[in-house]
C-alpha cells in the first residue's frame, strides 16, 4: 500500500472517513502524522528536542494529540495507516520519550498522601475517602441546571473521545491480573462491554445517544475538537493500562473512574432532560447510575483491595492511579467550566 | 462470597458504608409486593433509603445529607 504523504502544513479534508488522522496542530502531532503516512525507510519521527520543548504536556495539545495517535494505533489504528506501524521500533521510542514526560507530570500532579498505606484495608479505605471528597460534581451540576444546550453538545463533543472507547483500555489490564482481582474486573467489563449483547455495549450507548442529536459517530471528529486537557485524561488511562509495571495505578485509577460516575451521571441525565434532548442522552447517563454504583464497590474492595491484599507492594500505586484519575478530570473539567462560564465562545458546535 | 459451581446460588455481599451486592437473584420483590427484574450480573441494593431508583443503590449513601424538605 503506498499512499502520497501529506505536506508539513496539509490539513484532511473535514469529511475524513471513520478512522481518519486527525489534523495536526504542532511539530509533534505533525511528525506523528508524517511518520504514519510516509513511505517506508523515509519516516521522521517526533525528536527528543520536540518533547523537551513542551513546558505542561497536560496543556499541550500538540502533545495530547501526537500520544493519542501513538496510543490510537494499538486499538483501531487509521485508514490508509500500514498496521506494521503499530509495532515499528522508531514509533515505539517516539512514544516512550513522550510517556515519560507524560508520566512525570502526572505524578507531580496527582500529590498523592504522604500515608502510603500497608493493607488491602487501609486502600480501599482511602479510595473510599479520595472519591467520596471528590464527589462534588461542579460540571456536572452545571450541565442539571444552568448549561444550553450548545453547551451540553460541547460536553459530549468532549467526552466522546472517552465514551467511543469506553471499557476498552481495560481489557489490557485484565490480562496482567490474576485470580480474585481479575474475575472482579471482569465482572465489571462483562457489564460494560453489553453482558453478552452488542446493543448493551456502553460505548455504543454513547453513540446513539450522539446519533439521536444528529451528531456523528466517528471519532476522529471529536479528538479533531478535543481540548489538550480532554486528551489527557484519555492519554492517562490509556497509558496506565498499557503498561504492566503500572496495573496497581490502572486498578486505582479505574476505581476512582467508577467512584465518581453515579452522581455526576444522575445530574447530566437531569440536563437532558431539562434541555428536552432525545431520551437516548439521558438513557446512557441514567445506565450508569445504577451500573456504576455496583461498579464502584466491586472495583473498590474486590479488584483495587484483593489486588494489595495479594500484593501489598501495590498500594501506593493503586492510590497513585486513583489520584492521578481524579486530578486530571478536575483539570479537563475546570477548563470546560472556565470557558462557560467567562461567556467565551463555547467549543465549536459539532452538528448541525 | 459463595461457592457458586453450579452457578445457581444467590450470594450477597455487603459494602461497608454502601449498598448490598447481590448476584445469582433474578428479581427483587419490596415491601410493597412489587417485582423488580433483575437485568445485570450484579446489582447494587440500596440500604440507607435516600436512593432515587430503589431498590437500587443510586450512590445516594455518598452525596451530603440535605435538611428535610429539600
Amino acid at each position: 500500500m503506498t499512499i502520497s504523504p501529506p505536506g508539513p502544513h496539509a490539513v484532511p479534508t473535514p469529511d475524513a472517513t471513520a478512522h481518519g488522522l486527525p489534523r495536526p496542530c504542532g511539530p509533534i502531532s505533525e511528525a506523528v502524522v508524517r511518520a504514519l503516512t510516509a513511505p517506508p525507510g523515509r519516516r521522521r519521527v517526533p525528536q527528543p528536542s520536540d518533547v523537551r520543548a513542551v513546558g505542561d504536556p497536560l496543556t499541550d495539545r500538540d502533545f495530547q494529540l501526537g500520544l493519542w495517535m501513538l496510543y490510537e494505533m494499538h486499538f483501531r489504528g487509521f485508514d490508509d495507516v500500514d498496521p506494521f506501524l503499530e509495532w515499528d521500533p522508531l514509533l515505539l521510542a517516539a512514544r516512550r520519550s513522550l510517556e515519560m514526560v507524560f508520566e512525570r507530570a502526572l505524578r507531580e500532579l496527582a500529590e498523592p498522601d504522604d500515608d502510603l498505606p500497608t493493607s488491602a484495608d487501609e486502600v480501599t479505605t482511602a479510595l473510599l475517602r479520595v472519591t467520596t471528597d471528590a464527589t462534588e460534581p461542579a460540571l456536572a451540576a452545571y450541565l442539571a441546571r444552568e448549561a444550553t444546550e450548545d453547551q451540553f453538545r460541547a460536553y459530549l463533543a468532549q467526552r466522546a473521545v472517552f465514551h467511543l472507547r469506553e471499557a476498552d483500555v481495560e481489557c489490557l489490564l485484565l490480562a496482567r491480573l490474576s485470580g480474585a482481582p481479575k474475575a472482579a474486573l471482569a465482572e465489571i467489563q462483562y457489564d460494560e462491554l453489553g453482558a453478552g449483547r452488542a446493543d448493551r455495549l456502553h460505548a455504543d450507548l454513547f453513540a446513539r445517544a450522539l446519533e439521536s442529536l444528529d451528531m456523528p459517530t466517528d471519532i476522529t471528529t471529536y479528538v479533531d475538537g478535543a481540548d489538550a486537557t480532554t486528551l489527557a485524561t484519555v492519554n492517562a488511562g490509556t497509558m496506565l493500562n498499557l503498561h504492566r509495571r503500572l496495573r496497581g495505578a490502572a486498578a486505582g485509577h479505574f476505581a476512582a473512574f467508577e467512584a465518581t460516575s453515579s452522581v455526576p451521571c444522575k445530574l447530566i441525565a437531569a440536563g437532558a432532560d431539562r434541555l428536552g434532548l432525545p431520551p437516548e442522552v439521558a438513557t446512557y447517563y441514567t445506565e450508569h447510575v445504577e451500573a456504576d454504583s455496583v461498579h464502584e464497590q466491586v472495583a473498590i474492595n474486590a479488584l483495587c483491595g484483593e489486588l494489595v491484599a495479594a500484593d501489598p507492594t501495590l498500594g501506593p500505586d493503586v492510590l497513585l492511579g486513583a489520584s492521578i484519575c481524579l486530578a486530571v478530570h478536575t483539570v479537563a473539567s475546570d477548563v470546560m467550566l472556565a470557558a462557560w462560564r467567562e461567556g467565551s465562545a463555547p467549543e465549536e458546535e459539532i452538528a448541525s | 462470597m459463595s461457592d457458586d459451581s453450579a452457578g445457581t446460588r444467590v450470594s450477597v455481599t455487603p459494602c461497608k458504608g454502601g449498598p448490598l451486592l447481590l448476584r445469582g437473584a433474578t428479581e427483587i420483590e419490596d415491601e410493597d409486593g412489587q417485582v423488580h427484574p433483575v437485568v445485570r450480573p450484579v446489582v447494587a441494593l440500596c440500604r440507607c433509603y435516600r436512593t432515587e431508583s430503589p431498590p437500587w443503590c443510586d450512590s445516594s449513601h455518598k452525596t451530603p445529607r440535605r435538611s428535610a424538605g429539600s
